[in-house]
């Protein structure tokens, strides 16, 4: 390294190296440009492909506010507000090798332009699988001020402690007697990180931009596995003593509730 | 000789482009925390207390402190504009809320653990009584967030601050950016905090030779020490901040209302245990425990010396800890030794004061 060092301070007290100067200064804008995709290959040789993330309840859209779903205990319920983290997308290669992303994105199901994210410059050949999480990893859910998609200031932190809402539903549900009780599940902590993966039937990027769209169904999440009963606590924040087998299942269901919507 | 001259050229070439590499795109890691064109910040540490690690993400300017200072006397940062962080940590009582024992938020509605005094954080590992913060930045949104104490929407904050008439310049020149984001908020109050430092008492001089101790003083330090009678030093660890700011269950309760550190780890083996609390200026922050049962150092030296429960997270220390095994004298005198960990000064120094 001292060499370069160097060279750079007398450029710096600048001596008679203008030529190097020049030279320096076209290397370092061209160096600069190529930085962002650190997968260097030709346009033609890889593509960027979008991860849309489509909420549904069943094959409909979700729409909020609207108390029209039904859980599998019978109970109605609706949605005021949805919020969820996606993290480390990754491509797996027919070969199993892996293109990671090591991303962050915060899902605002009220807010189509927060819903996909473009993943740059994967590599031509055929893949077999997508893989990513749902909350954040355990590094970045313990540590301080970070910016961009966790930035604090989304809502999708706890108040008590440091860390991620890795999944927010707010509402409301009927009971049994028809009476309108709140639905709050902030769904959270290290327990709570579900591993997603998604198997891709020959799906091969040849150069082209493509789209996949990723389904959650809030019917998987809630009504299949292990049913998810609103009536025994509608409102769970993740870190009481009865929160436990709650994680726990919606762990497993989150691991089944996505799904490929669509590919194009 | 020629492919030697184009090899000759080609290393040429690498070490231009990695020279260039380095002075141009080796980016800072925290483009908010340039210190460029501000004033660096000398924390004076008090003889009594260790170094401090500043974290590298925030590092302190004078700037910075300033800003951090008006900001954690400004009620802007609670939703109806009416509390702010001095609200409950009060400089002329250590930074702890007077003699409350909960505090009350913005809707007039109490908490439920006793507010900590606010000194010597820079050395501590984990923050809130249940160590919910992983650091001092973290620290500084919970309160402010908390629907019974400041009960204020960071991203409603946030514009509050980007409107206000001289926020925004102050921040550019502390961070740069185009506006204020809530990291740089966390980073401002944090820097004004690690400068509350409090090592001036008695003790502290007595230790460097320039002050003296009084015999009942000087037994109620033995005894501190001894293992057989105070045992405090294995918690409240001697000299330096007085605690390990470990995670302990002290036996207050058996059965456990508030679950304390379980919150945060969901580990059953950590219900009932709170932070290890310093017992520097401890004279002066009543009520004592997490939840301020205790209004004087009496009640506390007989819950350590009778009171405590055997319950089953007991911290290993007391499991085998004889009750009654000191006499009213001896905690009298442990009592006259923790009045000279009293610094005086930390109430009145003028750079803690409201702006």
């Amino acid at each position: 390294m001292r060499f370069p060092l160097s060279l750079f301070n007398m450029a710096h007290k600048k001596s008679q190296l203008c030529a190097l100067s020049v030279a320096l200064i076209v290397l370092l804008v061209s160096s600069c440009k190529k930085r962002p995709d650190d997968v260097v290959t030709t346009p033609n040789q890889s593509a960027n492909i979008t991860l849309s993330y489509v909420t549904t309840v069943g094959n409909e859209k979700v729409e909020f506010g609207k108390m029209k779903y039904t859980n599998s205990f019978g109970n109605k319920y609706n949605i005021t507000l949805m919020k969820y983290y996606i993290s480390y997308f990754t491509f797996i290669k027919q070969d199993n090798t892996e293109v990671n992303l090591y991303n962050h994105k915060l899902i605002n199901v009220a807010d189509s332009s927060t819903c996909y994210f473009t993943a740059s410059n994967i590599p031509n050949g055929t893949y077999k699988a997508v893989r990513f999480y749902l909350g954040v990893d355990s590094a970045h859910n313990n540590s301080g001020t970070q910016e961009g998609e966790l930035d604090p200031s989304y809502g999708m932190i706890w108040s008590w402690r440091t860390g991620y809402i890795f999944y927010k539903h707010e509402g409301n549900y009927l009971n049994d007697t028809g009476a309108e009780l709140p639905l709050s599940y902030h769904y959270g902590t290290s327990t709570a990180l579900a591993m997603v993966e998604l198997p891709l039937s020959s799906f091969t990027i040849e150069g082209k931009s493509k789209t996949i769209e990723i389904k959650l169904d809030l019917n998987q999440l809630y009504n299949q596995n292990t049913p998810i009963n609103f009536k025994t606590n509608g409102v769970r924040h993740s870190t009481d003593f009865d929160d436990q087998p709650w994680l726990l299942d919606m762990n497993n269901n989150f691991k089944r509730a996505f799904s490929i919507n669509s590919i194009y | 000789m020629v492919a030697k001259k184009y090899i000759f050229f080609f290393v040429i070439f690498f070490l231009i482009y990695i020279a260039s590499s380095i002075v141009a795109c080796k980016k800072d890691p925290n483009p908010d925390s340039h210190v460029n064109g501000l004033t660096y910040y000398n924390l004076a540490i008090p003889a009594g207390l260790p170094a401090m690690k500043i974290p590298d993400n925030n590092p302190m300017s004078v700037e910075g402190v300033a800003l951090g200072k008006q900001l954690f006397y400004d009620p802007i940062l609670s939703a109806n504009n009416t509390m702010a962080c001095a609200s409950c940590h009060i400089q002329q009582y250590a930074f702890v809320d007077s003699a409350r024992r909960f505090s009350t938020g913005i809707d007039h509605i109490a908490g439920t653990r006793n507010a900590m005094p606010l000194f010597n954080l820079g050395y501590q590992k984990k923050f809130f009584w249940d160590g919910g913060a992983v650091d001092l930045e973290s620290q500084v949104i919970g309160p402010i967030q908390n629907p019974i104490e400041m009960h204020e929407d960071l991203g409603r904050l946030i514009v509050k601050l980007n409107r206000h008439s001289t926020y925004p310049a102050l921040f550019k020149q502390v961070f740069g950016g185009d506006s204020i984001t809530t990291p740089m908020l966390m980073k401002a109050v944090a820097q004004f905090e690690r400068t509350l430092l409090s090592g001036n008492t008695r003790y502290d001089r007595y230790v460097k030779g320039e002050a003296t101790l009084t015999a009942q003083e000087l037994r109620g330090m033995a005894l501190f020490e001894d293992g057989d009678k105070g045992d405090c030093t294995h918690c409240h660890t001697m000299g330096g901040t007085f605690s390990d700011f470990e995670f302990r269950n002290n036996g207050v309760d058996s059965i456990y209302t508030d679950a304390g550190r379980y919150r945060i780890t969901l580990l059953p083996s950590d219900s009932g245990k709170f932070k290890t609390p310093s017992l520097r200026n401890i004279a002066l922050t009543a009520p004592y425990m997490h939840d301020g049962r205790f209004n004087t150092l009496q009640q506390c030296l007989d819950h350590y010396n009778t009171g405590f429960h055997h319950g089953k997270n007991l911290d290993p220390v007391m499991t085998t800890q004889k009750k009654n095994r000191m006499t009213a004298q001896e905690m009298g005198d442990i009592i006259a030794f923790l009045q000279t960990l009293t610094d005086s000064s930390l109430l009145v120094n003028p750079n803690f004061m409201k702006p």
